[in-house]
């Protein structure tokens, strides 16, 4: 017994602390959830009381449109992640696979353009965008369609990469 | 390949998307010219011919593999790099917003002085008969009256005139007074400007009153200056986006322009002493930020790793547990931390028993930002640390103990040396994310606390990247030039530094 503690006493508890602060952030969320009231406000950590309210609101008030939200995340997000994976496999194969001049250098290329700084390039991407918009408002700047091709561009490098891993790793035959 | 994708059928589908695509691309890119964005037309049109000459010919098959990536990438990664970068040779901020012609303009538009007692008389838009703006004036302290077109000025005699009980004229021979509605729908007859004695003009300043003005200034493009026409001052064009006084080049006539200023933000990065002072602040801090996520991380992750690596009971439940930070989108939960650092509400006073205002004071934000850091990162790192520590052979540690070393021993001799060889890549890169990390700072402080009325822009725990954006966009100033050029940096720097952590790891691959 005394060897037991003394192995994995440390070990629990060490465990148990870091899974404490692990869930403490959520915890506090789902508790304020079912509370009534707005803010993430606090008084104490124990349950005191169980509403319902928000996520009555949630799906009725008129002021958030949450179901409509979900609708835009899964049109686009499914829209980006099938259209990416096509595009993004069919040059991850090329880079794995087949023998080609300047492979090399592309492949450097991907990698080194993902440490340019994203927030600043941001202001140019709108910039641009802002620009189709006037000649075609359909994929412009504040439509879905701009929103999926600038998510398909951006996230090109990385899907690159990301595929091109898991290409190399599946045997040739 | 089964022969679906070899016979006629496919070579007509083929064909099918083909043109479909192309004729999209063609109907953007001739819409795009014909509104006179060349750049993006021109993309698309090179977009046009490479599609068809990759996928009509046997030129080169990876290309059919690329092509279409490779567009993607160009129009949304490479693109913005390359505009930002022009940004960056460019004096690009407010007050030097707009292309020279329309800086001349507005110029001109201001440049312009009312005479000497401030003039201003009542008066009637309408037109001529011949169909012209004019303006029926009545100068009710001096009883004349005017008929003024942008072209000559009528003085018109009283007893032609109907004029009503303030002495002001409403109607004149030749003259059409236009209806009121219409006055007020356009706002070009404001812009207008009738003639007056000398070289005077009126300009309609509200419904039925008028101003007297002159024009001050004037360009000379032939020697692209401007010159005050009354007191002879001539303003030359300083080649930075403005026009100054010849004499003194600080008087400046505004808006100016964006022009190009070469490595002047770059300059001033290293010379101008309110930029430099910050800017080394910002990044002294970045690099303890950085070096210390790393650090706090790794060293947590792999403490819980050593806990849990072993038989232990509830490893699983454990484990699911603590994956759980890295599984909860970023953004979310740094929004649940600031909600719970705040002084008055928040969880955390509330827990301690204390009322520390984080976000307040430097030292506190930066340790709060390094908590929810810490907070977010250390399940990456349990994670890799737990899969290595697996990986590495138990031959090694049987042997060290076989040969007298006790555990202590045995980790710092054997099992941390090779897990930082296995892992320095990996540390290397959460170094250059965190570096980055724009998310976590932005949305917990602010880059705050920062002293605005001193006019400071870098605040305590502002990393490079979220100074660069309060550069940009978070000021009543917004200089997109300096931005830019900032940003290049940060990009040569995170460049260098992942391109060390390459080299390190392409030496390990030469070793093993």
């Amino acid at each position: 017994m005394n060897k037991w503690l003394r192995e994995n006493l440390w070990r629990h508890s060490f465990a148990t602390f870091t899974c404490i602060f692990a869930l403490f952030p959520l915890y506090l969320v789902v508790l304020s959830s079912f509370k009534s009231g707005g803010s993430l406000q606090l008084t104490s950590f124990v349950p005191r009381e169980f509403s319902l309210e928000n996520y009555k609101m949630l799906f009725t008030s008129p002021k958030i449109p949450f179901l409509s939200w979900v609708k835009n995340s899964l049109i686009i997000s499914s829209t980006v992640a099938i259209s990416s994976v096509i595009i993004g496999a069919a040059s991850a194969f090329a880079f794995s696979r087949l023998r080609f001049k300047g492979k090399k250098f592309g492949i450097q290329l991907l990698l080194l353009v993902q440490m340019f700084p994203a927030v600043l390039a941001l202001s140019a991407v709108y910039v641009i965008m802002e620009r189709v918009y006037t000649f075609a408002p359909g994929v412009g700047l504040g439509t879905q369609a701009g929103l999926i091709l600038v998510y398909l561009g951006g996230s090109m490098s990385v899907n690159i990469w990301l595929l091109k891993g898991f290409v190399d790793s599946i045997p040739a035959e | 390949m089964s022969s679906v994708f070899r016979g006629t059928f496919a070579l007509i589908l083929k064909i099918i998307a083909l043109a479909g695509i192309t004729a999209i691309l063609v109907f953007l890119a001739q819409s795009a010219i014909a509104s006179g964005e060349m750049a993006i037309g021109a993309f698309l049109v090179i977009s046009i011919l490479i599609i068809n000459f990759t996928y009509l010919t046997k030129f080169s098959i990876p290309l059919k593999f690329f092509v279409p990536g490779i567009l993607f990438f160009i129009a949304f990664v490479i693109a913005p790099m390359i505009f930002t970068v022009v940004m960056s040779t460019f004096n690009y901020q407010t007050g030097n917003y707009i292309t020279k012609d329309a800086a001349i303009e507005q110029v001109l538009i201001r440049g312009v002085e009312p005479d000497a007692n401030q003039t201003t008389f009542d008066l009637v838009s309408g037109k001529t008969s011949d169909g012209s703006d004019a303006i029926l004036v009545s100068d009710v302290a001096n009883q004349k009256f005017y008929l003024s077109t942008q072209k000559e000025l009528k003085v018109l005699d009283s007893s032609d005139l109907s004029i009503n009980q303030y002495g002001v004229a409403t109607t004149a021979p030749g003259f059409a007074e236009t209806p009121v509605d219409e006055l007020v729908s356009s706002d070009s007859y404001s812009k207008i400007r009738y003639k007056y004695l000398d070289d005077y003009y009126i300009v309609i300043e509200a419904q039925g009153v008028g101003a007297v003005f002159r024009q001050t200034l004037t360009y000379d493009s032939r020697t692209d200056t401007m010159r005050n026409i009354q007191t002879g001052e001539l303003y030359i064009n300083n080649n930075k986006g403005n026009f100054v006084l010849k004499d003194s080049p600080d008087i400046i006539l505004t808006p100016g322009w964006r022009a190009p200023v070469w490595f002047e933000n770059y300059a001033k990065l290293v010379m101008d002493s309110r930029v430099r002072t910050p800017l080394i602040k910002v990044f002294i801090w970045t690099v303890i930020f950085a070096s210390l996520t790393v650090l706090s991380t790794f060293a947590f992750g792999l403490l819980l790793a050593l806990a849990l690596n072993k038989k232990l009971r509830g490893r699983r439940v454990y484990r699911s547990i603590l994956i759980l930070p890295y599984a909860m989108p970023s953004i979310m939960s740094i929004l649940i931390w600031a909600g719970m650092f705040d002084s008055q509400f928040g969880a955390i006073n509330n827990l301690l028993n204390t009322e520390i205002a984080w976000f307040s004071n430097p030292n506190f934000a930066r340790a709060a930002v390094l908590l929810v850091n810490l907070w977010l990162g250390f399940p990456y790192f349990y994670l890799i640390c737990s899969g290595s520590l697996q990986a590495i052979p138990s031959e090694l540690l049987e042997a060290a103990s076989i040969d007298g070393a006790n555990p202590r021993q045995v980790f710092r001799q054997v099992t941390l040396p090779l897990l930082l060889q296995i892992l320095s890549p990996l540390l290397i890169a959460s170094f250059a994310f965190n570096f980055n990390n724009f998310n976590l700072i932005y949305l917990l402080t602010g880059g705050g606390p920062r002293n605005t009325l001193d006019g400071e822009v870098a605040g305590a725990t502002d990393i490079l990247i979220s100074y660069t954006y309060q550069i940009a966009f978070g000021r009543n100033i917004l200089d997109f030039g300096l931005a830019s050029a900032i940003s290049v940096l940060i990009f040569f720097l995170v460049a260098s530094i992942s391109f060390y952590g390459l080299r390190k790891s392409k030496v390990m691959d030469t070793f093993s």
